[in-house]
């Protein structure tokens, strides 16, 4: 078996001695796994690609379910534009560690993929705040590709589309002032289009409780949050 | 069908070829080698390995490998106390030593922090660096951990938790490596060259 794919690096973890069990998130084939073996280079040590690489690569194995090896070809690295900030390294772990964590093997999501390169191309951008959006964009895609889309046009109550405050933590669907009534203290808030820490709180719950059964999302995504919390999304807009 | 060779020997062979590198063949190989020259290899490698078992620690101060519980480096007055380098492995630290271009102490974090594999700051030799720091003598902490995802986001979060000490934080340079051929470069070396280019 054999395929050939572009894709986006999720993880590389060491096997045996000289191998990696190398993850990636492929444009038509999903999330895939297999082994990659480092070559050294002419002008310096081997080459690992790196969590958020962008790489064409060719997977063979004997058999779908065998782990398989990939072949490699770097096409775009986002280190030399987040290297020097902190926030955009860890918006690229929390990515790609949520991508790991939450998707099955081997089922394509075409849109994720699309929106994890806009993210990628965004981050790339000196001097450009609106990565920030492109992240949360990520998360609602995530989430919709999971099975779970949020439905935040009208109110799930009266169909209205105006005074939208609400969004039911069951359904997620938008609830307006005067429909949530009574159940106004169940609901969550929706957030205000700019802010993003109010969205990634609210993707975070549907995240949580739909994508991972309840379980903790990746610890980077925490610590995103956390690193957003403490003044770092004002920094970023500044 | 019974094994050609004695049990003490494929045990030999079995724990040789657990070392990185090796296989069950190459380990084969070694210890046929090493029965063929027992006095001039074996004899002198067993006592090798049993001064080692019995001496190398970990330092107490920067976390290097040696016989004394305060290694050479950290003892060596000839060099400069106030720089401290960072780094995540004692191999990486081994590998700065040979390049010879470097003469302060240096800090072993022990590996780096990855979400991933779970590794936290509460793993990592955070609060002996923090102390080092916080003692006076440094005047500047080199980062030098590895150019990875994993290895900036280490080198970030030491930056973060140094800032309150005032002490100058510097990181080693990104770009083209010494004989570096720019056509055999990957995009993103290049790239990171580029934006740190310096006046000449």
């Amino acid at each position: 078996m054999q395929w050939q794919d572009k894709a986006i690096v999720l993880s590389t973890r060491a096997l045996a001695q000289t191998g990696v069990r190398l993850t990636a998130l492929t444009a038509d084939h999903g999330r895939a796994a297999g082994l990659y073996r480092p070559s050294a280079r002419k002008n310096g040590g081997r080459y690992i690609p790196q969590v958020g690489e962008l790489v064409s690569l060719n997977w063979r194995a004997r058999l779908a379910e065998h782990l398989g090896n990939w072949q490699l070809d770097p096409l775009h690295n986002h280190l030399p534009y987040t290297l020097s900030s902190p926030l955009k390294l860890q918006a690229v772990s929390a990515m790609a560690g949520l991508c790991e964590a939450l998707l099955p093997e081997h089922h394509p999501y075409p849109q994720l993929y699309d929106a994890c390169c806009r993210l990628l191309i965004d981050l790339a951008q000196p001097d450009w705040p609106d990565w920030i959006n492109s992240y949360v964009a990520f998360e609602m895609t995530l989430l919709q590709d999971l099975g779970f889309q949020l439905d935040l046009g009208h109110c799930a109550v009266t169909g209205t589309t105006s005074n939208l405050a609400y969004v039911s933590p069951k359904t997620g669907r938008a609830v307006s002032l005067a429909g949530a009534g009574d159940y106004a203290s169940r609901l969550l808030p929706l957030p205000a289009q700019t802010d993003a820490l109010a969205w990634l709180d609210l993707t975070g719950f549907f995240l949580r409780r739909y994508g991972a059964d309840g379980r903790r999302l990746p610890a980077a995504r925490d610590a995103l949050l956390a690193m957003l919390g403490d003044d770092g999304l004002h920094a970023i807009l500044a | 069908m019974t094994s050609p060779t004695p049990g003490a020997l494929e045990q030999l062979i079995k724990l040789l070829s657990k070392m990185p590198g090796l296989g069950q063949r190459s380990a084969r190989r070694m210890a046929l080698h090493l029965i063929k020259k027992r006095e001039t290899l074996m004899q002198p490698l067993l006592q090798a390995l049993a001064t080692v078992e019995a001496e190398v620690q970990s330092c107490d101060r920067c976390g290097n490998l040696d016989t004394a519980p305060i290694c050479a480096i950290c003892q060596d007055d000839a060099r400069e106390p106030q720089l401290l380098c960072v780094v995540e492995e004692v191999a990486d630290l081994w590998a700065i030593e040979r390049s010879g271009g470097y003469r302060g102490l240096y800090h072993v974090l022990g590996g780096h922090l990855s979400a991933l594999d779970g590794v936290g700051p509460g793993d990592l030799r955070m609060a002996e660096l923090l102390e080092r720091v916080a003692a006076g003598a440094v005047r500047e902490v080199l980062l030098a951990t590895n150019a990875t995802v994993e290895g900036q986001t280490t080198a970030f979060y030491v930056t973060e938790q140094l800032k309150p000490t005032g002490v100058r934080m510097t990181r080693l340079a990104f770009g083209v490596p010494l004989g570096g051929e720019l056509d055999y470069l990957d995009d993103g070396t290049l790239t990171t060259a580029i934006q740190a280019r310096s006046s000449f």
